[in-house]
């Protein structure tokens, strides 16, 4: 055993000392269970809700047939970011449906408005069925080229989701349109699948 | 250390380096960082919590010889506050300009340097104190709220940013590791170290168990924290795939980021005890590593600009590739290995000249 000038510790100094830690932790976590994390934002308005990081910039507009809003009868929001070389760009667009309508034909002509806006879809992977809520989603991940952007000729590589779900304050159906875009240099379909869906289980509808 | 340097060696050399995983910075993955990018700036991340938790052992056995050999508590505190000054002078005058960073620039030697300062007193706490304070800073950091200083006020930016939220948005108010939650990681290794001076240099093998278990453990936490992904992880988990698994926050350290590091460190110290009890320390790659320990601060300052070989601001004239960053830091790891031989000879001719460094 060496010299030992300085405060020690006893068994039983330890467990109390971890029982006090443990405590104190517990109760923060219990107070602080619906925070939203650190460095992340909530954006809720228009009937639904999406938690996103806080430095994206957050823009939002009217319904594309240029009636006024955005507001709970169409419009659409994005959350992007642009840093060193890396874009990520988050877009929900809804509108009212007096009925479900067909998806497919519905994401066709989201493609047809991409086109008249300057980015031309290149190149479309496979169709896939699955849900949002509970609700059929059909969602396809495809590249385009978007002419007018400020370098010309960047190619992107997203993936959409589409899916009708009732909207009771209005006793209508409204569409969700949820995109991820991002550049296609060095990012697989893979990648942009996953941050596609991170950021679509962040997104709630039922509000 | 050794691991450091290439950290540092990439920064100086490399057009891509990995770096600033920080709710406030880096939220996502560069999609641009290969899997060898990405998981050679991974390792790199056990540097920081090692340095300032050895730091905080360090101070426990050299305030204990202190001690020991007569000196009164002031003469220690006045140490150990001169030993801070320092650190944070040494910040300003060659770890910032190396960066290319402001002067004002608060980086690792800064919270070491501030943290110490701190402790210079702190130290005269009950160690169940010491440690709880540690354990809850540790653990629940991520819920201090410093809204009420406002961030369009310079030194209430830089105040906030010194304290907890790091970050590099207005000049000169940069930084990277905030006292918050560092000061925390140095008083749990200031408490190991007032355990470690009851035991004998003969009974280190007691200590392989411990240190692997808390590791283990350690590591068994940080699964279940990434698992659940919500407490302890500044920056969420993406996806199912490995590398947002291990995308973490180190700016500032989340407690995911803190139970990967520290229990790594346990494991390596669980291995060091095992190394030492079979004396293979003078073993040839060993030795010269240790060369690189004994001179820790002298190694920091001196490794920075070695890699670097260039003004402050200046660019580097080409960007060079793995293998030839590869390269470049094992040269430099030799020339270092040969300032700090130099250096320690110095140091033992004159102890009381260099004894702060």
């Amino acid at each position: 055993m060496k010299e030992n000038y300085l405060p020690g510790l006893n068994t039983r100094q330890l467990i109390i000392t971890l029982l006090i830690v443990a405590i104190t932790t517990g109760s923060n976590l219990w107070t602080h269970r619906n925070d939203i994390p650190l460095g992340q934002a909530r954006f809720s308005d228009y009937g639904f809700s999406i938690q996103y990081p806080r430095l994206y910039e957050y823009h939002s507009w009217g319904r594309p047939d240029g009636s006024t809003g955005p507001n709970e009868f169409g419009g659409a929001v994005q959350f992007k970011k642009y840093w060193e070389g890396t874009w990520n760009n988050v877009m929900i667009m809804w509108d009212l449906e007096p009925s479900p309508p067909d998806l497919e034909a519905k994401l066709d002509e989201f493609y047809v408005s991409m086109d008249n806006s300057g980015c031309h879809i290149d190149d479309k992977y496979e169709l896939k069925t699955s849900e949002k809520d509970g609700y059929q989603m059909l969602q396809q991940t495809y590249t385009f080229t978007e002419e007018t952007f400020s370098t010309g000729g960047t190619r992107f590589i997203a993936t959409t989701g589409i899916w009708c779900q009732p909207y009771q304050s209005l006793h209508s159906n409204r569409l969700y349109t949820f995109t991820y875009i991002t550049f296609l240099e060095n990012t697989s379909t893979q990648q942009v699948n996953e941050t596609f869906q991170h950021y679509l289980n962040k997104l709630n509808t039922q509000t | 250390m050794i691991l450091m340097a290439w950290d540092h060696v990439t920064l100086f050399w490399m057009q891509i380096h990995a770096g600033g995983e920080s709710p406030y910075m880096y939220t996502t993955r560069n999609p641009e960082l290969t899997p060898i990018l990405f998981f050679s700036r991974f390792i790199t991340h056990w540097c920081a919590p090692t340095f300032v938790f050895l730091s905080g052992v360090s101070l426990a056995l050299s305030v204990n010889n202190r001690l020991k050999r007569g000196d009164t508590q002031p003469e220690i505190t006045l140490h150990i506050i001169k030993r801070g000054l320092l650190l944070l002078i040494f910040e300003v005058l060659i770890v910032s300009p190396a960066f290319d960073f402001p002067r004002l620039y608060f980086g690792v030697l800064a919270t070491i340097g501030a943290s110490l300062i701190i402790l210079s007193l702190a130290r005269r706490l009950p160690t169940p104190i010491i440690l709880a304070a540690s354990l809850i800073t540790l653990l629940n950091h991520q819920y201090i709220n410093l809204e009420a200083l406002p961030m369009d006020i310079a030194w209430s930016h830089y105040l906030r940013r010194i304290i907890y939220e790091p970050g590099l948005t207005w000049h000169p108010y940069f930084s990277l590791y905030p006292i918050i939650p560092w000061i925390a990681i140095m008083g749990l290794g200031w408490v190991l170290g007032t355990q470690l001076i009851t035991i004998d240099g003969t009974e280190t093998r007691k200590l392989t168990i411990p240190f692997l278990l808390s590791g283990v453990s350690s590591i068994i936490l940080f699964i279940a924290v990434r698992y659940f992904n919500g407490y302890g992880n500044l920056i969420p988990r993406w996806s199912n795939n490995i590398l947002d698994w291990l995308y973490i926050s180190k700016y500032p350290p989340s407690t995911a980021f803190l139970l990967w590091t520290l229990g790594g460190t346990c494991i390596f110290m669980a291995t060091g005890t095992l190394i030492t009890n079979r004396n293979w320390t003078n073993k040839n790659i060993l030795a010269a590593i240790h060369t690189y320990g004994r001179a820790p601060l002298f190694f920091y300052l001196t490794h920075l600009w070695t890699y670097k070989l260039r003004l402050p601001k200046v660019p580097p004239p080409l960007f060079l590739n793995l293998t030839q960053t590869f390269a470049l830091y094992i040269t430099g790891l030799a020339v270092l290995w040969l300032f700090s031989k130099r250096y320690l000879e110095l140091k033992k001719a004159h102890p009381r000249f260099l004894q702060y460094i």
